[in-house]
C-alpha cells in the first residue's frame, strides 16, 4: 500500500518532469536548427556572392570577344593588304587588342580554373606563341610589317580555329561549372528547407508543450485556488482561534474565531508580535526564550506536541485557559507557525465544579462511613449489655407480667441489633469489604435447615412454607453464610408481604450451564414492574400497607444483591401486583476445590441458626474484658454453661494471669486501654507460659476482614462478635475445645482411646485399665494435696508427675497429660510458685477427667469393678 | 541651339547656386594625344560639343590611387587615375548616365550616380606604369573593389570598362 503510494508519487513526479525534458530537448533542437540554418544561409550567401562575383556570362563573353577581336585583326590585315596605302595603324591597334585579350585570358583570375584544363593550356600556349612570333613585326618598321602581313594573315587564319575551340571549351567548362554551382546551391537550399522544416516542427512542438503546460498550470491554479478558498472558508468558520505567525512571531493570519476569543480585530492583530497580543505577561519571557531557542537550535518543546493546556490573555487583559495545538509549516522556504487556540474557560470551570462535587461527595461518603462505623460500634456495645442482661434476667424468677415485658424488650433489642447489623453490613459491602469464605456445601440441606428454622415465624403469619430441592445439585461451592443470609432475607420478605398464602423455596441446576438457581416464590401482594429495579437499591422500601407493618431498613435486598454479585451470581425478580413474587438467585456451581475451608472465621453477622449446642465439659475460662457490663454478661453466660471463669479487668492483668496458670480457653476483648487484646495475645503466644497454646477467642464489636487477618496473625484462634449470645458463645467454646492448636491429639480423647482399647482388648479389659488409671491418678492427686508433698524433693515430685503423665498420654487424657508435663517442667526448673498454681489446675483437670472416666467405665460392663492393682493405692511414703 | 540654351541656363544655375569650383572653367586645349573624348550633356567643352583630354589634362584634374585586386588581374594592384566624380564635376555633370565606349567598340552605361568620392576612377597608371593598349590602357575604369563590397558585383564588373576612349553623357 505504502509502496503503491510511493510509486504513484514518483510517477507523478516523472510526469511533472516530462514536459521540462521535452521542452529542453525542443529548445536544443531549435537552437541546432537555427545554427544549421544560419550556417547554411551563410554558405548560400557566399555561393550567391561567388556567383555574383564570377559571372560566367561575362567570362564567356570575354572568350568570344577574343575570337571577335582575332577576326577584326584578320579584317584589318586583309584591308591593309589590298589598300594602296596600307592602314598599318589599324592593324597595330587590332593586334594590340588581341594582345590584351590573350593576356587577359592568360592572367585573369576569371580564367584560372579554365587554364587548369590541359586543352585550354594547349590552346593558350598556341595563342601565346602567336603573340611572341608576331609582336616584333608589329612593333617593327612599317615596311617590314607590310612584308610580314601575308604571314600574319595566315597565322591569324590558322589561329581562328584555335580561338574558336577555346571559346567552345570555355562554354562547356563554364556550363559544367555553373551546373555544379547551381547544384551545390540547390543542395544547400534544400538543406535549409529541411532544417527550416525541422525548426518549424520543433517550434510547433514547443508551442504545443507550452500550451499544455499553460493549460495545466491554469488548471492546477484553479485547483489550488479552490483548495485555498475551501481552506479559507474552513479557517474563517473554525470555532478555534487560528493564529499564524512567521518565525519572528509576527502575526500573518488571524481568523474570525481568534477575533472572538481574544478581542483583537484582524486588522489590529496582523503584523503584531503574537507574544504581545495573547501571551500573558508572566509567560512572555518563557515564550520568547522558547522562540529564540527554536530559531537558534531548531529544538521544539511545544510545536507538534499535540494539545497543550496553557493560559492566554484577552485584549482586556483577562487571563483565561486555552488549549493550544502548535504546528509549523514551510512556505516558499520560510517557516511559519500555526497555532490553534481553543477557549476552554467553560470546560475548565465545569471540570473544577465536577472536581468540587466529587470531593464533596467523597467527603460525604467518608463521613457517612465513619458515622456508620462509629454508630455500629457505639450502638452495639450498649446493645450487648442490654441483650446479655435480658438473657440473664429471663433465667431469674419472674412474674408472668415481667416475662412479657422482658420478651418485648428482647424483641425490640433484637430488632435494633438486626438493623444495626444491616447498616454495618451494607456499609461494609459498599466499601468492598466482602471477604467470601467459600466452601462446598449441600444446597438441599442448607435450604431444608433454613426452612425448618423459619417455619414457626412463617406459620405465625398464616402462611405455609414448602421446600422443593429434588433437582438440586449435590454440592456447590459458595460462601454458605452469605447464601444463607440471602435466602433468609428473601424468605423473610416473602413472609412480610404474604398473609395466609404459600411460600415455596426451590433449588435446581440451570440446564446447560454451571449455575444453580434458588427461587423463593410467594403468593403475596406482588411488586409493580416499575419497582423491579428499584427494590434492589439501598434504603428502598415500598409504600404498601404490609411494608408499613413490616419495619425494615430497606437494605435487605441491596445487601443480598451485593452478596450475590460478589459470589459471581445474579439476583432478580418476576412479579405482578396481586399475583405474588418470584425472587431468583443464580450462582455458579463452582469447582470442587478446598473442601476443608474454615467456614466461620468471622461469620457471626448472620442470625444465629438454631442448631442445638452439645453440652461441653466444664472448662477453665480466662475472661479478659475491661467493660464491666460485658464482663458481667459474659461471666454469667459462661457460668451458666458450667464453666469456671477467671476474670481479668484489662490486658495487663490478662497477660499476668495467663502466665500464672493454665486455662482451657481465653476470651479476649479486643479494644482495651493500654494493652489491647491483639497485643496481649501476642505476648501470651510469645511467652513459654502455661497458655502458650491455649485457644484464644477475640471479643469485638467490629470485625472487618483486615481486622480478622490481623487477629489471626497475632495468634487469635476465633472471633466472637459482640453482643454475645449464649448460643454463639457455646459454639465458639466447642470449637475451641477441638481446635488443633489446643491439643494436637484432640482426636485421641479418653473416649476414643477407650473405644480402641475395647476393640482390641475387649470392653472388660479396657474398663479395667481405665479404672486402674483412675486409681493411680487419684493417688497422685491426693498425694499432691497432702502437706507432705511440699516437703518432697523436686526430683521425686517431678518423677511422680512424669509417671502419671505417661499413663495419661497412653489413655488419651490430654489435658491431664499437658498439665502434668507443665508441672514436671516446673519442678525440674525449680519453679515452685508456678507449680503450686498449677497444682490447683491439676485438681480441676483431674476432676473433669475422672468424671469422664467414670462415665466411660459405667458404660462398659463392670463385672469387675475393682482396681487392676492394689499396689496403686495411695502410698504414705 | 536648344541644348546650348539649356546649357547656358544650367551653367547660370550652377554659377548662381553652386558658386564654387563647380563653376565651369574653360578647359585647356589638349597638346598631346587625345586619350578621352566626352560628348553629350556636358557644361564644359573645348572642341566643338565635346570635351577632349590628353594624358596631361587628366593628370591635372587630380590623381587618386587605390590598392585593390580585380577579377582580371593576379594579386593586389595599384591603380592611379582621375576620379569619375572629379571629372563629372569638372564637366558640370550631376545626373544622367554615361555611355562608355572602348577602343574595340565595347560599350556600357555607367550611371552618373556612380561618380562619387572614393568611387570609380579613370586609371592611367597600373602599379605606377602607364598602361598600353596591350595592358588594357590607356584608360581603365576601376572601382575600388576591395574597399567597398558593393563594388564586387557583376554589374560593377561590367562597368569596369578598359581601353576606354569615349564617354557620352545622356540625361536619363
Amino acid at each position: 500500500m505504502a509502496l503503491g503510494i510511493k510509486q504513484d508519487r514518483s510517477r507523478r513526479r516523472r510526469m511533472r518532469a516530462l514536459p521540462t525534458v521535452v521542452l529542453s530537448a525542443a529548445l536544443v533542437g531549435i537552437v541546432l536548427c537555427v545554427l544549421s540554418i544560419t550556417f547554411l544561409a551563410n554558405t548560400v550567401q557566399r555561393e550567391v556572392e561567388a556567383l555574383a562575383v564570377a559571372n560566367s556570362d561575362t567570362t564567356q563573353w570575354s572568350l568570344v570577344q577574343s575570337e571577335v577581336e582575332l577576326l577584326a585583326l584578320q579584317v584589318a590585315i586583309h584591308d591593309a593588304e589590298h589598300q594602296l596605302v596600307p592602314n598599318l595603324a589599324e592593324v597595330r591597334r587590332r593586334f594590340d587588342i588581341v594582345y590584351s585579350r590573350i593576356r587577359l585570358i592568360a592572367e585573369s583570375n576569371q580564367f584560372a580554373n579554365l587554364r587548369n584544363s590541359p586543352e585550354a593550356a594547349e590552346s593558350l600556349a598556341l595563342l601565346s606563341a602567336f603573340l611572341d612570333r608576331h609582336t616584333p613585326s608589329i612593333d617593327g618598321p612599317d615596311d617590314a610589317l607590310v612584308a610580314h602581313l601575308p604571314d600574319l594573315s595566315r597565322d591569324v587564319e590558322a589561329l581562328r580555329a584555335t580561338g574558336r575551340d577555346f571559346s567552345l571549351l570555355g562554354v562547356r567548362f563554364y556550363a559544367a561549372d555553373s551546373d555544379a554551382k547551381r547544384e551545390s546551391v540547390a543542395r544547400t537550399l534544400a538543406s535549409i528547407g529541411y532544417f527550416t522544416l525541422a525548426l518549424v516542427l520543433a517550434l510547433l512542438g514547443g508551442i504545443a508543450i507550452l500550451m499544455a503546460m499553460f493549460r495545466r498550470s491554469i488548471r492546477s491554479e484553479r485547483v489550488a485556488g479552490d483548495a485555498r478558498n475551501r481552506l479559507e472558508e474552513v479557517i474563517a468558520t473554525s470555532l478555534d482561534g487560528i493564529i499564524a505567525t512567521d518565525i519572528d512571531g509576527r502575526v500573518i493570519e488571524y481568523n474570525g474565531a481568534a477575533e472572538r476569543v481574544f478581542g483583537y480585530a484582524r486588522a489590529e492583530a496582523i503584523g503584531q508580535d503574537m507574544a504581545d497580543l495573547v501571551v500573558p505577561e508572566h509567560m512572555r519571557a518563557a515564550h520568547n526564550a522558547g522562540m529564540k531557542r527554536y530559531r537558534k537550535t531548531g529544538e521544539r518543546h511545544v510545536v507538534g506536541k499535540g494539545l497543550i493546556r496553557m493560559e492566554a490573555r484577552r485584549k482586556d487583559g483577562t487571563i483565561f485557559p486555552v488549549e493550544l495545538s502548535l504546528s509549523s509549516a514551510t512556505f516558499g522556504g520560510r517557516e511559519i507557525f500555526v497555532s490553534f487556540l481553543r477557549d476552554i474557560s467553560d470546560r475548565v470551570a465545569s471540570e473544577q465544579e465536577l472536581i468540587l462535587a466529587r470531593d464533596r461527595a467523597v467527603a460525604g461518603e467518608l463521613a457517612k462511613a465513619q458515622l456508620l462505623a462509629v454508630m455500629s460500634h457505639e450502638m452495639r456495645t450498649p446493645l450487648n449489655g442490654i441483650l446479655g442482661t435480658i438473657e440473664l434476667l429471663q433465667d431469674s424468677t419472674l412474674s408472668a407480667k415481667q416475662e412479657r415485658f422482658i420478651a418485648a424488650m428482647k424483641t425490640s433489642a433484637s430488632l435494633l441489633l438486626h438493623h444495626v447489623n444491616g447498616v454495618l453490613s451494607m456499609s461494609r459491602a459498599e466499601a468492598g469489604q466482602l471477604d467470601l469464605q467459600e466452601t462446598e456445601i449441600d444446597p438441599a440441606g442448607l435450604l431444608q435447615e433454613l426452612v425448618e428454622s423459619q417455619r414457626h415465624m412463617i406459620e405465625a403469619n398464616g402462611n405455609q412454607i414448602k421446600c422443593n430441592t429434588s433437582s438440586a445439585p449435590d454440592q456447590i461451592l459458595v460462601d454458605p453464610l452469605r447464601l444463607r443470609q440471602v435466602i433468609l432475607n428473601l424468605v423473610g420478605n416473602a413472609n412480610k408481604f404474604t398473609r395466609h398464602g404459600e411460600i415455596l423455596v426451590e433449588c435446581d441446576t440451570i440446564a446447560d450451564s454451571q449455575q444453580v438457581e434458588f427461587r423463593v416464590i410467594d403468593t403475596g401482594i406482588g411488586i409493580a414492574e416499575s419497582d423491579h429495579e428499584r427494590i434492589f437499591d439501598e434504603f428502598q422500601t415500598l409504600d404498601t400497607s404490609y411494608s408499613r407493618q413490616a419495619a425494615g431498613t430497606g437494605l435487605g435486598l441491596a445487601i443480598s444483591r451485593r452478596f450475590v454479585e460478589a459470589m459471581g451470581g445474579e439476583i432478580g425478580v418476576d412479579s405482578e401486583p396481586g399475583e405474588g413474587s418470584l425472587f431468583w438467585v443464580r450462582l455458579p456451581i463452582g469447582s470442587h476445590v478446598q473442601p476443608d475451608l474454615k467456614d466461620d472465621a468471622a461469620g457471626t453477622l448472620t442470625p444465629a441458626p438454631s442448631d442445638p449446642v452439645t453440652p461441653l465439659q466444664p472448662m477453665r475460662v480466662l475472661l479478659v474484658e475491661d467493660n464491666q457490663i460485658n464482663r458481667l454478661v459474659a461471666r454469667e453466660m459462661l457460668q451458666k454453661a458450667g464453666h469456671q471463669v477467671i476474670e481479668a479487668h484489662d490486658g495487663r492483668e490478662g497477660v499476668h494471669l495467663a502466665n500464672m496458670q493454665a486455662f482451657d480457653v481465653i476470651l479476649m476483648d479486643v479494644s482495651m486501654p493500654e494493652l489491647d487484646g491483639v497485643a496481649a495475645t501476642r505476648i501470651v503466644r510469645g511467652t513459654e507460659g502455661p497458655n502458650h497454646a491455649t485457644p484464644i477467642i477475640a471479643l469485638t464489636a467490629h470485625a472487618l476482614p483486615e481486622d480478622t487477618r490481623r487477629f489471626l496473625a497475632a495468634g487469635i484462634n476465633d472471633i466472637l462478635l459482640k453482643p454475645l449470645s449464649m448460643s454463639t458463645l457455646q459454639r465458639a467454646l466447642a470449637r475451641a475445645n477441638h481446635a488443633p492448636p489446643v491439643a494436637d491429639t484432640a482426636s485421641s480423647s479418653i473416649s476414643t482411646v477407650f473405644a480402641d482399647l475395647s476393640e482390641q482388648l475387649g470392653p472388660a479389659k479396657a474398663a479395667q485399665l481405665l479404672t486402674a488409671f483412675r486409681t493411680e491418678a487419684e493417688a497422685l492427686v491426693n498425694r499432691t494435696t497432702s502437706a507432705s508433698w511440699a516437703a518432697e524433693p523436686d526430683v521425686a515430685r517431678a518423677q511422680a508427675v512424669h509417671k502419671l503423665a505417661g499413663s495419661a498420654s497412653v489413655l488419651g487424657a490430654t489435658h491431664l497429660r499437658t498439665c502434668l508435663q507443665a508441672l514436671e517442667d516446673n519442678y525440674r526448673s525449680g519453679q515452685t510458685t508456678a507449680a503450686e498454681t498449677r497444682l490447683l489446675d491439676l485438681a480441676q483437670i483431674w476432676a473433669a477427667t475422672r468424671k469422664e472416666i467414670e462415665r466411660l467405665a459405667r458404660v462398659a460392663p463392670s463385672d469387675q469393678g475393682r482396681p487392676i492393682s492394689d499396689s496403686a493405692a495411695p502410698s504414705a511414703n | 541651339m536648344f541644348a546650348m540654351i539649356r546649357n547656358i541656363v544650367a551653367a547660370t544655375a550652377v554659377a548662381v547656386f553652386a558658386a564654387g569650383p563647380v563653376a565651369a572653367e574653360a578647359l585647356p586645349v589638349p597638346t598631346g594625344e587625345i586619350v578621352l573624348t566626352v560628348t553629350g550633356d556636358i557644361q564644359v567643352t573645348n572642341q566643338g560639343d565635346s570635351a577632349v583630354f590628353d594624358a596631361e589634362m587628366l593628370k591635372a584634374l587630380g590623381e587618386v590611387t587605390y590598392q585593390t585586386s580585380t577579377p582580371w588581374t593576379d594579386g593586389v594592384q595599384s591603380f592611379t587615375g582621375v576620379s569619375l566624380h572629379r571629372l563629372m564635376e569638372v564637366l558640370g555633370v550631376a545626373e544622367g548616365s554615361l555611355k562608355a565606349t572602348a577602343i574595340n567598340d565595347y560599350a556600357i552605361d555607367i550611371p552618373v550616380s556612380d561618380a562619387v568620392e572614393n568611387g570609380p576612377i579613370l586609371a592611367y597608371l597600373q602599379n605606377g606604369q602607364p598602361m598600353s593598349v596591350r595592358e588594357k590602357g590607356p584608360l581603365w575604369v576601376v572601382y575600388p573593389y576591395d574597399l567597398n563590397k558593393d563594388y564586387q558585383a557583376e554589374v560593377i564588373f561590367s562597368r569596369s570598362i578598359w581601353q576606354l576612349v569615349r564617354l557620352d553623357v545622356t540625361d536619363d
